[in-house]
């Protein structure tokens, strides 16, 4: 993860360079959690939407590591709608699947994507977080601590847990 | 490495190239740039559907100081129409407030902004600002592509109504109007977003459970916009809309992936006579379709417009419009389908081709069983029809047609549990212990 900090004035960078700069992570993020890109991009447009007011204000001075923050933010946004996922039709959902784009490439990640979401259908979200951040999104351990907010202990350990969960489902 | 690792790496390969549309990236882009345009910017509006969210967001943000909706100029020309007070409306009002972005704000495209001061061409009172957060969280998910009947819309029997032409506002490029319903007039998504082309052009839309829509517009007669029920029809597939220019000369590709008969598509320009150049636009007639074949229009002018196809009892088709895909179905109305009769014949397997065809008055809602031990259910949900088989029952989809064609041959079926009715759909289903089949077709009328 490319860390965006704050200068030492303490000033965000730049919206737009933020907005260039984390879109494709934020969505791909976003993507492994909810199972497809199209629901991601709305997980991402919706942090956006509550990070866009904040930086005018101002308030994002106090965030130290902005990427770290909006990792946070889109990650809870995408376990809320992965939750949610439930209410909406089938429809809808296998609507969105074929939104990912054109090619062979796109079609394999939607299958792959499809997987992802399968795979961590019963997971708590805090397994579900650490396991899509650490191993299907390449980050290390300090990192994923950071983003969660806990321990690298408790990043370990819930790593642990949802391995021994997904062995024994597949098992 | 175990299973599970390998399996992990591979899911971490094969999604590593998912990324962020090009278009969605853009709209962040443009939202970020007027987001930091600078505190005057109490709302901004984004240029097409995807950043709705973003819209209501700014629009919330902005209503403790007033509601001010920026949209970005063009070259300055021609003074805007004086501001007056609309005629009341007798259904819906809807107030919409443009002034011009100021000079920081930067063009989403290359044209140049305007250094004129702002014009406000007209503020509406008591625009209903606080409602907007509200509404995003049940506003469709139109993602770009406008349509009745679009199953991405929750809302599909509901009303849509659209203003689709703000003459003699060459300045303006973004309008966020809101639609005020009267007391007592139910509504579940208003709001009307209006992304103006370069040419002047715009589309307001809003879904609305009440009809006529009276869009007011300061300045102008109301426009009453009553839906157009030769849309909602059969022979209605589906819209696909442009509201960008898409460049001076361009070809256009339709592609239909559906089981349709009598199939045309139709590309019309956009309809304000004011935005359009006079150079040649696009075909308006109908072109004969024929699956497989993709029509080609060509000649295209920087403006606007809709494919429009259409299909005669065709209820459900595939639209991929220059990446624009969407799935288009139109609904089954209760109330428009004043009869649906199940055809069906019913054999042991080898004996299907010479049984006689019978026919069955269904009723949504109703349980029934065919002879032998094929028990159905016929479903409403959301106006539409759906019908479920008894699960032990194997066999599903098998295409679109007369039943004669699946006598004769044996064709794979795409199974299912809950599947939903389409005109003229053929199903199978199967009692394998009593060697019972059914080839069933439900026919709408």
């Amino acid at each position: 993860m490319r860390e965006l900090r704050q200068d030492a004035t303490g000033a965000a960078p730049e919206l737009e360079e933020l907005v260039a700069s984390s879109s494709d992570e934020l969505v791909r993020l976003a993507a492994r959690v909810v199972g497809n890109t199209a629901e991601a991009e709305d997980v991402v447009q919706e942090c956006w939407a509550r990070a866009l007011p904040l930086h005018r204000r101002g308030e994002l001075v106090g965030v130290v590591v902005i990427k770290t923050w909006l990792y946070r933010v889109v990650l809870n946004a995408a376990l809320n709608a992965r939750r949610a996922r439930d209410r909406r039709s089938e429809r809808e959902l296998a609507w969105q699947q074929r939104k990912v784009g054109d090619g062979v490439a796109a079609l394999e990640a939607a299958v792959a994507l499809k997987r992802v979401a399968a795979m961590l259908d019963d997971l708590p979200d805090e397994q579900a977080g650490a396991l899509v951040l650490k191993e299907l999104h390449g980050m290390t351990s300090a990192e994923v601590a950071k983003v969660l907010e806990c321990s690298e202990g408790a990043v370990e350990q819930r790593l642990v847990r949802a391995r021994a969960a997904l062995r024994k489902r597949f098992a | 490495m175990d299973e599970l690792d390998k399996e992990l790496l591979a899911l971490r390969d094969a999604t590593q190239g998912v990324t962020a549309s090009q278009a969605f990236k853009s709209e962040l882009l443009l939202a970020a740039a007027r987001a930091g345009a600078g505190a005057g910017a109490s709302t901004a509006a984004t240029a097409t559907t995807i950043s709705r969210k973003l819209v209501l967001a700014f629009v919330a943000a902005g209503a403790a100081g007033g509601l001010t909706v920026w949209s970005l100029t063009r070259e300055p020309e021609a003074p805007p129409p004086a501001a007056s007070e609309p005629p009341a409306p007798p259904v819906v009002n809807v107030n919409v407030v443009v002034s011009p972005a100021p000079a920081s704000v930067p063009a989403p495209s290359s044209a140049p902004v305007a250094s004129t001061p702002p014009v406000a061409v007209a503020v509406a009172p008591s625009a209903p600002v606080a409602a907007a957060p509200a509404l995003e969280s049940s506003f469709p998910r139109c993602r770009g592509i406008l349509s009745k009947g679009t199953l991405n819309m929750p809302t599909v029997p509901d009303l849509a109504a659209r203003l689709e032409k703000l003459p003699h506002m060459p300045h303006a490029r973004a309008v966020v109007a809101h639609v005020k319903l009267p007391e007592g007039k139910r509504a579940t998504d208003v709001l009307a977003q209006a992304p103006i082309s370069e040419d002047g052009w715009f589309v307001a839309e809003a879904i609305l459970r009440t009809h006529p829509v009276w869009f007011v517009l300061p300045g102008y007669e109301p426009v009453g916009f009553a839906v157009d029920f030769d849309h909602e029809g059969p022979q209605y597939l589906g819209e696909v809309d442009f509201s960008r220019s898409v460049g001076t000369r361009a070809e256009l590709a339709v592609h239909i992936d559906g089981t349709c008969s009598d199939l045309t598509t139709e590309l019309i320009p956009g309809v304000c006579p004011d935005a359009i150049h006079a150079s040649q636009h696009g075909k308006s007639e109908p072109i004969a379709t024929q699956q497989g074949r993709d029509p080609v229009f060509s000649g295209l002018s920087a403006t606007p417009f809709t494919v429009l196809a259409r299909s005669r009892g065709c209820t459900s088709a595939e639209l991929d419009v220059w990446g624009k895909p969407g799935r288009v179905d139109v609904p089954i109305a209760l109330e428009q389908a004043k009869a649906i009769d199940l055809e069906y014949v019913i054999a042991k397997a080898g004996e299907l081709c010479h049984a006689k065809p019978e026919h069955r008055a269904v009723v949504p809602g109703e349980h029934f069983t065919l002879p032998g031990t094929i028990w159905l259910w016929i479903k409403q949900r959301n106006q539409r029809l759906s019908f479920e088989k008894t699960a032990t029952l194997t066999g599903g989809y098998l295409g679109h047609g007369p039943l004669s064609q699946y006598c004769r041959e044996p064709t794979p079926a795409e199974s299912f549990s809950d599947r939903e009715i389409l005109n003229g759909d053929v199903y199978m289903a199967m009692d394998m212990a009593k060697q019972h089949i059914v080839l069933m077709r439900f026919n709408v009328r």
